[in-house]
């Protein structure tokens, strides 16, 4: 750092730092890699970021068991060879994994339900930490208590792993519709919905045999949380959207599901197993960068469309899975 | 700027990134300086003659995938922006972060749009990531600097101006009416830098 510059006058790791991050991502793809390879064949694609892990959703899927933070060496190796940001995933609710991912330098955590929950109560307080988290949601109130807890990013939770959008879908109508239901509500009707998402910070309650009230958190006391969902939902009511950004994740496996999902007013998209699960990576990946800039043009996503060189991966009915990861850390 | 009735249209590059904070930004700073604009999303080639913008802004992204996008053939919108502003050396352009990358070094075979030289990504991590106040030398004050994965001038031209300076570390540049700055204006509640840019187009910057 040359002179004059007030080292103390410097902050890092602000809110403003980590929702600034997210937003330089808007209108990207994001896509997962489990090798430096393959993150070079996304970034060469056009991808704003890539995600590392040892296995993709539909891997994870098909092996069961516990699924967990990646080697430390795999994230290493892969942020070493990439130019763009490098994501990872942490267990709901584990902290210490995603602290050695902020140690190793990724750019932002993705406390994810593709891998096995921590926690059965309580995410990570991400407020703790300098660099930013994404989350996923299924409706209004996973979304605004996520952001509660310090998340700088949404995205849609979907269903990994199956090629199938229709949970992705689902879940970005259901906050839709609910942030319109938030504008139309009066005040005691706001005051019903505030307590109904606060109440989800009480999963511990009906686990014990005792009647325990839950005073505090590892947010702050139940009065302070509640206090910022108010504040969260007045910014939701105010902006007619989430007031971070919101991209969709789940099932994406072409480039007409990435537009389908930008119409929906997604700012981007993840695109998990769809892609490296794909008969041809690379030409998968540049289609559904194409796709998810050009979304709004019917002639763009056709072309598009026309570039895919082989099949899609290949996809899982909902109904059939024994996991539905997306009921995961409410 | 007084009596004027015109709208100013604004030719927003929508290749990738933060370009909703650009809109808020532009459409707050024209509201302080009593200005009308319209803001057009360029996507592709044939946006910018339709647009026909008075001033043209570059956000923050990621640049490699600018550049794909903006180079596709689906778009052509970088080299026919590149050309665009080569054409005419006063019309008033911003670029942030990644944006800033695209006018410095626009690897179209043509010159750069900023005299400038820059490295990507050059302060580390998103770790790395901090907030500084800065001075706006431009503006003749000091500015909220935020900077996000920003790249770093390793040197200007001398037919080119510091537009602001982050300690002794010269953080934007201005080559004519283009101004180049590594990090975020619009992601503060500061519209000086939007001002600026608008105010030039009206031709009442002093």
């Amino acid at each position: 750092m040359p002179k004059l510059v007030d080292l103390q006058k410097m902050r890092h790791g602000t809110e403003l730092l980590k929702r600034g991050f997210a937003k330089m991502q808007e209108g990207g793809v994001i896509m997962d890699v489990v090798t430096p390879e393959q993150a070079h064949i996304a970034e060469d694609a056009g991808a704003t970021a890539v995600m590392a892990l040892e296995r993709v959703p539909a891997d994870i899927r098909a092996d069961g068991g516990v699924a967990r933070m990646s080697h430390p060496h795999l994230i290493k190796g892969i942020i070493e060879t990439t130019s763009i940001p490098v994501m990872a995933k942490a267990r709901i609710g584990h902290d210490e994994e995603a602290r050695v991912l902020q140690t190793l330098g990724v750019d932002m955590v993705d406390e994810s339900e593709v891998l096995t929950p921590a926690d059965p109560f309580y995410h990570i307080a991400k407020n703790d930490f300098t660099i930013p988290f994404v989350c996923g949601c299924t409706n209004l109130g996973e979304a605004c208590r996520r952001i509660m807890e310090g998340a700088a990013m949404i995205r849609t939770k979907g269903e990994a792993g199956t090629g199938n959008v229709v949970s992705a879908i689902q879940h970005a109508r259901l906050v839709a519709e609910e942030i319109a239901l938030l504008q139309s509500v009066d005040d005691a009707g706001f005051e019903v919905i505030a307590r109904t998402i606060s109440d989800g910070f009480r999963g511990i309650e009906s686990e014990s045999e005792h009647s325990i009230v839950v005073q505090n958190t590892p947010f702050g006391s139940m009065d302070a949380c509640h206090d910022l969902i108010v504040e969260i939902m007045g910014e939701v009511r105010g902006m007619s959207r989430l007031p971070v950004v919101t991209f969709s994740a789940g099932g994406i496996a072409t480039p007409t599901d990435a537009a389908l999902l930008m119409k929906q007013g997604m700012d981007g998209v993840f695109v998990g197993s769809g892609i490296f699960k794909s008969e041809h990576p690379a030409t998968t990946a540049s289609a559904i960068v194409m796709a998810t800039h050009h979304f709004n043009d019917p002639e763009k996503v056709t072309e598009a469309s026309s570039m895919m060189a082989g099949k899609p991966m290949d996809g899982l009915e909902i109904e059939k899975l024994d996991v539905r990861m997306a009921e995961r850390g409410s | 700027m007084a009596g004027r009735t015109a709208v100013l249209r604004i030719g927003l590059v929508m290749l990738q990134g933060a370009r909703h904070v650009h809109i808020a930004a532009l459409q707050r700073a024209a509201e302080e300086c009593n200005i009308e604009i319209e803001v057009h999303e360029l996507r592709k080639a044939s946006d910018l003659a339709a647009a026909d913008p008075h001033a043209i802004v570059l956000p923050g992204g990621e640049s490699t995938t600018m550049r794909l996008t903006g180079n596709h053939e689906a778009s052509g919108l970088l080299p026919a922006l590149f050309e665009w502003i080569r054409s005419d050396s006063s019309l008033p352009v911003l670029g942030t972060c990644a944006g800033a990358i695209l006018l410095a070094d626009p690897q179209d075979g043509g010159d750069p749009l900023i005299g400038a030289n820059i490295d990507r990504n050059a302060y580390g991590r998103q770790s790395d990531s901090f907030q500084s106040p800065l001075k706006a030398t431009i503006l003749g004050r000091d500015f909220p600097g935020v900077f996000i994965r920003a790249p770093r001038f390793a040197s200007h031209s001398e037919s080119s101006s510091v537009a602001a300076l982050h300690g002794e570390e010269v953080v934007g540049v201005r080559t004519g009416n283009r101004l180049a700055l590594t990090f975020h204006p619009e992601l503060s509640s500061d519209t000086g830098f939007h001002r600026w840019l608008l105010e030039t187009a009206t031709g009442a910057a002093t």
